[in-house]
């Protein structure tokens, strides 16, 4: 259709609907003479009125909240296609469409209903589905392979076997295969670098815990369109190789046979030969450098097209060409050393060369630009070329070298002034952020604080006695502490980021929040205390002051104020300390023209007339896959007084390997200034943690204990009154099970081992019988109530129809509460009486749905929320008579429902409630006391715990929250946690 | 389809790209769906089929749900905030259809279960729309109203109501509520005339 035959349609069908339908026939008629295609198209229009009444008037996501994929029953009816994979269920993968055969099986996609994920499965080869402890072994590695995650690896969700064929249950990967992408073309010399330094970090991070690939090969590398490699197959090479050993006990070589090409086991390719190292080929014990070997062939064939070694049993060093870059030949050749001794010795040290020769190209490369632009301002801006000074001497990092190693997190570096020590907050004592100092070059790390809450932004004085830092002991506030360790003095109330001035006479801080409607305020305070005094306080916002190097300007990051559009709004301003206007530097806008975007617009360290930070540039946020998302690097931008402006292009300092950030620097007396950074990597699964406390006071009492430590996700916990029980959920088996813990002894006991997911486990009063639900998502979703002996034993169905989710159980075990969804109404709570099937409802509203239902241990009161409008929830308790709620006149409002407040929990005791809430722009546990007598809200809410790192920001994946269950003693949740190590450089000037 | 790996979304690439977008920059937005998409996609499948059956959750909650947890709100303003709805429309959009296509991928394959007509009605209730002929439909108004094309997509697979739509598009309610009711109107009667696009 023509738009402009369109446009007459519209109008003459909106004329017509001016008039009564009975006459809007002879209206077309009169209007359209000598038009009948027009009359005719709009007459057709105007007939499917009534029937398109309610067509598509109810939005799409509840048309389809019917839907669920097929499940298994109905899958297994497909008798006829038995012998075939797709179409049918295993555990909750449906299988769509075979996608090939690789190495180890064939692979399909898949989804996980329960999840509603794309999926691959990749079944074994029939040798393996006959041979228990093969399969055994099976599953040991790749339980080991699914610990690894990585944004180069390609995950391992899960594990099963089905009618006795196991299979693996991977991310679905979109791309191809290395050795499809190379096929004997060299890949562009960057791109085999960027993808080699993916790769080497795979390796780097399962060698770190103790796996070996053993068939490093372009066929295990996948490629996605985003120039993201992920690693595949880990653990499974060694597992084919056992296939040759009954004993299948040694550690040591792999095979102990050598077969013509490749070496197969039941038609399974088992190490490639092309790409084997020595070693392995030999049968000789082997280890992590066998994977080197294999990868600097890789390295080479990505960078030439060729094989690095196309004769069996022939490791001659490949030849350079011509296109293969000198220094990229050296780490090839270094990598395929014969002799292990002789290679590079871990994958650390290969991935900072590739890092650095990255760098090095990376800044040959934007000079030539540089020059190629200054030519042609010479030509065309003639009059400029005599503005412009000496050429800015330009900064590389080098000798990049990882400086903690960590499990956990380590975070927040800070040189001191003569770059020798480092600063830092690190969780690795006991799980809490303490400050720790260690010498750059070396030696064992102090740790300087030990408080009861995370310390973090430490920042040294000039001279380097002191520390400042962050603590979010006693309502969070600024500390000093002497750089070896002893007494913290507290010097400003609340506050984050404090740094001392280059004069050692002062700090600033900024206090205030990272959110839309955050009013952030810089202080200066005397290093020894006094009264902080706001710098800027006519500005809408300001924080992050960085200290010019005389002291006596701060440069931050500001809004003056809110009339401008946020992306608009915010500027790197530099203020004089003694007063005097502020200037706008055009920063922010300046390094947005260059494609440099700082991450959360923070500047992050101010040395000589270098402002270094983080950022994200258009390149890099183009890579979007797992952990790419999360890329940035370290830039540093020259800043000149006078008007205060930038001075000359961004330059990029490191390549982003992850989420860089937190960039300090420093100048060695002695040489070049040092660069340190903090790398950060991506969540692994939640787990269950505590906080010791006073449950019934809301009062914190200590750091923060990990309950589990599997790498499965552990979710759902419930912890008895007395805090003697968890329960909780783990995803141990293919799907959830029910777990209870004695947190007295540590045991662990599984209470259910079904193929179905169990989910929201509660003890009850007596701690005797857990009770859960079940829920299948099948054709139409259901859920049933199960009890079980806190010993174990063979659950008890309790209810087959309660139709929702539970949320409690009454102290005499008889009755369940529970949520249902009538149609067509707000959802509501339930009370189901067990013996005699009696079901009211126990609260409900007309028009907002009620959801997180808890019902206090003397059950009288329940507190929810209502769901008022999207974010909007607002907390209440309603008083219960005979299980029934007040109606909604008599119920007590808690939240205001215009703060970001839900899950509220009773303390024990009933006198308080426990519930996140995002207002102070993190999800955080607060707290508000309860008046005995009527559960009025008694003054205002306060903070239980907050989650103010980003390692552990709460609950990092479950947007609608995991409940928290507290105890007279700890209060328990899930959490996922991110980790993070620090990396420190030497700038170099080239 | 593409199916991105599950990324660990962070609040600033999201903010940064919805801004890249805003100014102008279309690439932005191809970025931006990979990242939304598989959040929207397990949030999507989260409130359908599993813990929060929420009488009165709309897709906008569901949308914001995400925003709140994708976006860094500090950085953005509420131009920005429907411009992410879009976004998600257009996303939920794919998902939707996607799910569509798959089932009626599996329908066709040899290997297809022989139910009897209506137990299978019962067992697996169709959506009333069928999502696939909607969404080709949707693409030929796009070709000659593409405003009217938006609305729909916002409003139907975006979950949307009026005076949101009208935010996201930049024109009055009034033109939100014209367009729909034609939009309405020709795309009912393009999927009623048999997959034989007359117009």
């Amino acid at each position: 259709m023509q738009p402009d035959r369109w446009r007459e349609i519209e109008q003459l069908y909106e004329s017509a609907l001016r008039y009564p339908e009975s006459e809007r026939a002879a209206f077309l008629e009169q209007t359209c003479a000598g038009d009948e295609d027009l009359r005719r198209e709009v007459a057709s229009l105007l007939a499917q009125q009534d029937a398109a009444a309610s067509f598509i008037e109810i939005p799409a996501m509840k048309l389809v909240g019917g839907y669920v994929p097929e499940d298994q029953e109905s899958a297994t009816r497909v008798g006829e296609i038995a012998t075939d994979i797709v179409g049918r269920t295993f555990a909750h993968y449906r299988v769509i469409e075979k996608l090939g055969g690789g190495g180890m099986g064939v692979v399909y996609t898949a989804e996980d209903v329960r999840l509603a994920r794309p999926v691959a499965l990749k079944f074994l080869p029939e040798p393996f589905q006959r041979d228990r402890s093969a399969l055994e072994r099976f599953r040991r590695e790749a339980r080991a392979a699914s610990s690894l995650n990585h944004p180069h690896i390609c995950t391992i969700f899960d594990i099963g076997d089905q009618d006795g064929r196991p299979f693996i249950v991977m991310e679905l990967l979109e791309g191809q295969t290395l050795k499809h992408r190379i096929q004997g073309k060299a890949l562009p010399i960057d791109d085999a670098i960027a993808l080699g330094m993916q790769v080497i970090s795979a390796l780097e991070a399962a060698h770190a815990k103790g796996i070996v690939h053993r068939d490093i090969k372009p066929a295990n590398i996948f490629v996605s369109g985003r120039g993201q490699a992920k690693v595949l197959d880990f653990g499974l090479a060694k597992l084919a190789a056992e296939g040759d050993r009954p004993d299948g006990a040694s550690d040591s070589g792999a095979m102990t046979v050598i077969g013509e090409n490749t070496l197969t086991h039941a038609g399974v390719a088992v190490g490639t030969v092309s790409y084997m190292s020595p070693e392995q080929a030999y049968g000789k014990p082997i280890d992590a450098r066998t994977d080197l070997f294999s990868f600097g062939a890789v390295l080479y064939e990505m960078a030439t097209g060729t094989r690095a070694f196309p004769k069996w049993l022939d490791w001659t060093p490949p030849a350079a060409t011509p296109e293969l870059d000198r220094e990229l030949c050296r780490i090839v050749l270094k990598l395929v050393e014969q002799d292990p001794e002789a290679r590079y010795q871990n994958a650390s040290d290969v991935l900072s060369d590739l890092k650095q020769l990255q760098t090095r190209r990376s800044t040959r490369n934007s000079r030539r630009w540089w020059m190629t632009a200054a030519a042609l301002i010479v030509l065309a801006v003639f009059a400029f070329v005599f503005v412009s000074r000496r050429p800015p001497v330009q900064l590389q990092a080098v000798e990049l070298t990882r400086f903690t190693s960590d499990a956990g997190l380590s975070a927040f570096p800070a040189l001191s002034r003569d770059g020798k020590m480092l600063a830092y907050a690190s969780d690795r004592a006991g799980g809490i952020m303490n400050i720790w100092v260690q010498q750059v070059s070396g030696g064992d790390p102090v740790r300087v604080t030990k408080g009861s809450a995370d310390d973090t932004d430490p920042s040294f004085s000039p001279d380097g006695t002191l520390i400042a830092f962050r603590s979010d002991r006693d309502g969070g506030g600024i500390y000093t502490v002497p750089a070896l360790g002893g007494a913290a003095r507290r010097v400003a109330n609340g506050g984050r980021r404090p740094r001392f001035s280059p004069d050692g006479r002062w700090i600033a801080y900024w206090v205030g929040e990272r959110h839309q409607f955050a009013r952030n305020s810089i202080f200066v305070v005397g290093s020894t205390g006094g009264d902080p005094r706001r710098l800027v306080p006519t500005f809408f916002s300001a924080d992050d002051p960085l200290w010019s190097p005389d002291s006596r300007h701060v440069l931050f990051l500001g809004a003056e104020d809110d009339r401008k559009p946020a992306a608009e709004r915010y500027d790197w301003w530099v203020a004089p300390v003694d007063g005097g206007a502020p200037v706008a530097t055009g920063a922010l806008a300046a390094l947005a023209r260059h494609g440099v975007f700082p991450v959360w617009r923070e500047p992050g360290d101010w040395l000589d007339d270098s402002i270094v930070f983080a950022a994200s540039t258009s390149q890099y946020a183009s890579i979007l896959s797992t952990g790419a998302i999360n890329q940035s690097s370290i830039w540093s931008v020259r800043v000149t007084p006078n008007p205060w402006r930038l001075d000359g292009e961004p330059r990029q300092l490191t390549v982003a390997s992850g989420a860089e950030a937190q960039p300090t620097l420093a100048r060695a007396a002695d040489g070049p200034p040092r660069l340190a950074f903090t790398t950060a990597t991506t969540p692994g699964n939640p787990d269950i943690w505590a906080i010791p406390a006073l449950g019934n006071e809301g009062q914190s009492l200590g750091e923060l204990q990990r309950l589990t430590t599997t790498i499965v996700a552990n979710t759902y916990p419930s912890v008895s009154s007395d805090g003697s029980r968890l329960v909780f959920v783990s995803d141990r088996q293919k799907n959830t099970d029910v777990f209870i813990n004695d947190l007295g002894t540590g045991s662990e006991t599984a209470l259910t081992t079904t193929e179905v997911n169990e989910f929201s486990p509660f003890l009850s009063a007596d701690n005797s019988h857990v009770l859960y639900y079940v829920f299948r998502p099948d054709r139409k979703p259901s859920f049933s109530f199960w009890v079980v002996s806190a010993t174990g034993g063979i659950p008890r169905q309790v209810c087959s129809d309660c139709d929702g989710p539970l949320y409690g159980w009454s102290k005499d075990t008889q009755k369940v509460i529970y949520r249902d969804m009538p149609p067509g109404r707000p959802g509501r709570v339930r009370v189901r009486d067990i013996a005699t099937g009696r079901d009211d409802v126990l609260v409900e509203h007309e028009q907002y749905a009620i959801t997180a239902p808890r019902v206090s241990a003397d059950e009288r009161w329940i507190v929810f929320q209502t769901v008022i409008s999207q974010t909007q929830r607002q907390i209440f308790i309603a008083p219960l008579r005979d299980w029934r709620a007040a109606p909604a006149s008599g119920w007590v409002p808690i939240t205001n429902g215009r703060t970001p407040d839900r899950m509220p929990v009773w303390a024990p005791d009933g006198g308080l409630l426990y519930f996140l809430s995002e207002r102070d722009g993190y999800r955080c546990f607060w707290a508000q006391r309860l008046d005995p007598h009527t559960r009025r809200p008694r003054g205002d809410p306060f903070v239980f715990h907050h989650f103010h790192q980003p390692p552990r920001s709460f609950p990092s994946d479950d947007f609608a929250g995991l409940p928290l269950s507290v105890a007279a003693d700890k209060v328990v949740f899930s959490m996922r946690e991110r980790t993070g190590n620090i990396w420190v450089a030497r700038l170099e000037a080239r | 389809m593409s199916r991105p790996d599950r990324p660990e979304t962070s609040a600033s690439q999201v903010t940064t790209l919805l801004q890249a977008w805003r100014a102008g920059d279309q690439g932005a937005r191809d970025k931006l769906i990979p990242l939304v998409y598989n959040e929207l996609h397990r949030l999507a499948h989260h409130h359908v089929a599993n813990e929060q059956p929420d009488g009165t959750l709309q897709t906008t909650a569901l949308v914001n749900e995400l925003y709140v947890r994708l976006v860094d709100v500090r950085r953005v303003g509420w131009t920005d905030r429907t411009h992410f709805f879009a976004v998600c429309a257009q996303l939920m959009r794919r998902v939707l259809v996607d799910v569509a296509r798959s089932r009626n991928a599996q329908k066709r394959g040899g290997h297809a279960v022989h139910v009897p007509v209506d137990e299978h009605a019962i067992a697996n209730p169709e959506p009333p729309v069928d999502l696939l002929a909607l969404d080709g439909a949707l693409e030929r108004l796009a070709a000659f109203d593409s405003r009217k094309s938006r609305v729909v997509e916002l409003r139907f697979f975006g979950g949307l109501d009026v005076e949101e739509t009208a935010v996201a598009l930049d024109v009055s309610p009034q033109t939100v509520m014209r367009d729909w009711r034609l939009a309405k109107l020709w795309l009912f009667r393009e999927l009623n005339r048999g997959g034989c696009d007359a117009a």
